[in-house]
């Protein structure tokens, strides 16, 4: 009931006032990290070579995105294995089931590919990086999958130690749901790396949720394909989910 | 045992489904070649791991069952790898010590006069019970220990492959208990009993995370197995050539982030009772460390590199000994000489992830280098492959009589 009175004073808000790129961002980020979520993915690769490779996990959040862990359930080369992010993926463990061994890593591994996909962990599991990360600006508004929709551009701030130069971003203007997202070249100015595109919205919980997500590498010439297969938001979540012992269950 | 193994393996499919056991593991099929004196060698395994598991509310059962076949050379003359100075003074009735054999003698150290191609055992056996401030394992479980990638001094249980550093290692029998005792403080422990008592080993260890570093304070006490091959006369009586000495570790280790690098530490001094063993000679306490750092770039390019410290080995090639050679070539130390390095460059891409490793022995010059490939050609199939390349001298860790090679690896999971 709160998340539709929530969606109605954001759609009314909206009509009467001008978003600045800041608040249309921080909304953006309010929706995607929930209190609490529990979800099932289907991650499907298109190699270069035309090959497919499809993985499923189980991914919690807490802490409204700030907390992460994901378990791989498929393929069988990968299963057990876990990924625990606190900090916003500032602190990274990942845990391999046949060495039974957690390994802590740097930040920098955020930049390493999410098991070969066209995500990167930072992609993946970096909560509210949109806020932190970059500067927003609105540029205007644009229709993107017959949507109006916010065109932000997002520079990233200095001292982040991001793989991308800047984002832009089309927001959807009713539900605040970003439809796509460009994300551009660190060397080489104006060069598009790779371009997520979400898609198959539907209000689960109360919450606009985008089902489908496609990253599509502009540089390798490869894609890689997200399907939430099942989710629940603020639900409760044991804390000790999200620790090193947690991590090792 | 085997017959329990047979058991396990004829267990009928319905009573699998029935309990809803886990059924998973791989098989791996394995070539090596190697070039040694003039002959080039092969010796092909086969391994097929089956893992059963089953997790209730507060019990998870977990167990694997390896059988492994070993094909081509199974027998191996490690003096064909010592310097020719050390070798050349190996008396005849010596020579027969020095032999390994792969199957089920494989970690047996000494004379065996029965190679057996052929092993199977049970692995991993364990039960772990998870209560609300309390994980206890118990059975045969793996021990691993520490921050480090190549070398883990805190870890004595285990050796590692510099050439494989992250391949499974073996599980010892022991009870493990794992408890949080603050918010950001935890305790560690595990006691696995020898065959006397006294020879037990222990480990207690306190975990804690501060700003970006998770660190830990280790003791450790270890029966420690040590093989005199110097002492003429206590090779005339191969059980007298095995001495065990005591010795306890107290270290730590970290793992963190510094200026944007991915920092990793790990060390500790041992104090070893010499009273407890027979006088093996140069045997004192002495210190190890590892430090490592590691860094990403944009472009996935993963850089690494490690470098180790072991007071106790030789820092001059002159002084490797014999018993310093066979102590690293059966896996008694984690190397032959006092300071080395290890460098990993790597380039993950979808399917491919090419890889250099190189490692480098700073007290003689001598250094291996390691081209690698791993590729996943279809979903649930890795193929690993390896050359090694020693480049040193004669005599230095790294020499080329180690036996240049390589090492292909294909592993399918089910």
């Amino acid at each position: 009931m709160k998340c539709y009175i929530l969606v109605l004073v954001l759609g009314l808000v909206s009509l009467v006032k001008g978003f600045t790129g800041p608040e249309i961002i921080e909304k953006v980020n309010e929706l995607m990290n929930q209190e609490t979520s529990q979800s099932t993915m289907e991650m499907t690769i298109f190699t270069s070579g035309g090959q497919k490779r499809t993985f499923e996990y189980l991914s919690y959040s807490a802490n409204y995105g700030e907390k992460n862990l994901i378990i791989y359930q498929a393929p069988a080369r990968v299963k057990g294995q876990r990924m625990l992010m606190l900090n916003h993926a500032d602190d990274i463990w990942a845990y391999f089931p046949r060495t039974r061994r957690v390994r802590k890593l740097a930040t920098h591994a955020k930049k390493q590919k999410f098991e070969g996909s066209d995500f990167s962990n930072q992609d993946i599991g970096s909560g509210d990086s949109f806020i932190t990360d970059y500067n927003p600006t609105l540029l205007g508004e644009e229709k993107k999958q017959k949507k109006q929709c916010y065109k932000v551009e997002m520079q990233r701030v200095e001292s982040a130690d991001i793989s991308y130069s800047k984002l832009i971003m089309w927001v959807d203007k009713q539900s605040f749901v970003p439809l796509v997202i460009d994300y551009y070249d660190d060397k080489i100015e104006d060069r598009i790396l790779k371009t997520l595109i979400l898609s198959d919205i539907q209000t689960i919980d109360n919450i606009p949720t985008a089902t489908r997500m496609e990253m599509i590498n502009h540089g390798d010439n490869t894609s890689t394909t997200i399907t939430l297969t099942e989710i629940q938001y603020n639900i409760a979540l044991d804390d000790d989910l999200f620790t090193e012992r947690g991590l090792k269950k | 045992m085997k017959r329990l193994l047979l058991l396990i393996f004829l267990m009928p499919a319905s009573l699998l489904l029935s309990q809803q056991l886990e059924l998973f593991g791989y098989y791996e099929p394995q070539w090596m070649g190697v070039s040694i004196n003039d002959h080039f060698y092969n010796v092909a395994s086969n391994k097929l791991r089956l893992d059963i598991g089953k997790q209730f509310t507060h019990v998870e059962f977990g167990a694997n069952v390896n059988y492994v076949t070993y094909h081509g050379k199974t027998e191996w003359h490690l003096a064909d790898y010592l310097p020719t100075h050390i070798s050349n003074r190996i008396p005849d009735m010596l020579q027969d010590f020095l032999v390994f054999h792969f199957g089920d003698m494989a970690q047996w150290v000494g004379p065996v006069p029965m190679p057996r191609p052929d092993r199977i055992y049970l692995d991993n056996a364990f039960v772990k019970i998870g209560l609300k401030k309390l994980d206890i394992t118990i059975g045969k479980q793996q021990l691993g220990m520490g921050t480090g990638y190549t070398w883990n001094p805190t870890d004595l249980f285990n050796v590692k492959d510099f050439l494989d550093p992250t391949y499974e290692q073996p599980g010892h029998n022991a009870v493990r208990l794992e408890m949080p005792v603050l918010p950001n403080l935890s305790l560690d422990s595990y006691f696995a009993p020898g065959e006397e008592f006294k020879n037990s080993n222990a480990m207690l260890k306190l975990k804690t995370r501060i700003g970006r570093f998770d660190l830990s304070a280790v003791a450790v006490r270890n029966a420690w197995l040590r093989t005199e091959y110097s002492n003429i006369s206590l090779l005339t009586d191969p059980l007298n050539a095995v001495n065990t000495y005591h010795r306890h570790l107290v270290g730590g280790d970290f793992v963190g982030e510094l200026f944007g690098l991915g920092v990793w530490g790990e060390g500790g001094y041992t104090f070893v009772d010499l009273k407890t063993g027979a006088g093996i000679e140069n045997l004192e306490n002495y210190w190890q460390a590892v430090l490592g750092l590691d860094y990403t770039f944009d472009s996935g390019l993963y850089i690494m590199a490690e470098y180790y410290h072991d007071s106790l080995l030789p820092g001059k090639w002159q002084d490797y000994s014999l018993n310093h050679w066979m102590w690293y070539l059966t896996a008694e130390t984690k190397a032959l000489c006092r300071d080395n390095l290890f460098a990993l460059a790597q380039y993950p891409d979808d399917l491919v992830t090419p890889a250099l490793m190189i490692i480098h022995s700073i007290s003689d010059g001598s250094a291996a280098i390691v081209p690698t490939l791993y590729w996943t050609p279809f979903q649930e199939v890795e193929l690993t492959a390896y050359l090694n390349l020693y480049t040193g001298e004669d005599g230095r860790a790294y020499a080329k009589n180690l036996g240049n090679g390589g090492l292909i690896r294909l592993r399918v999971y089910f």
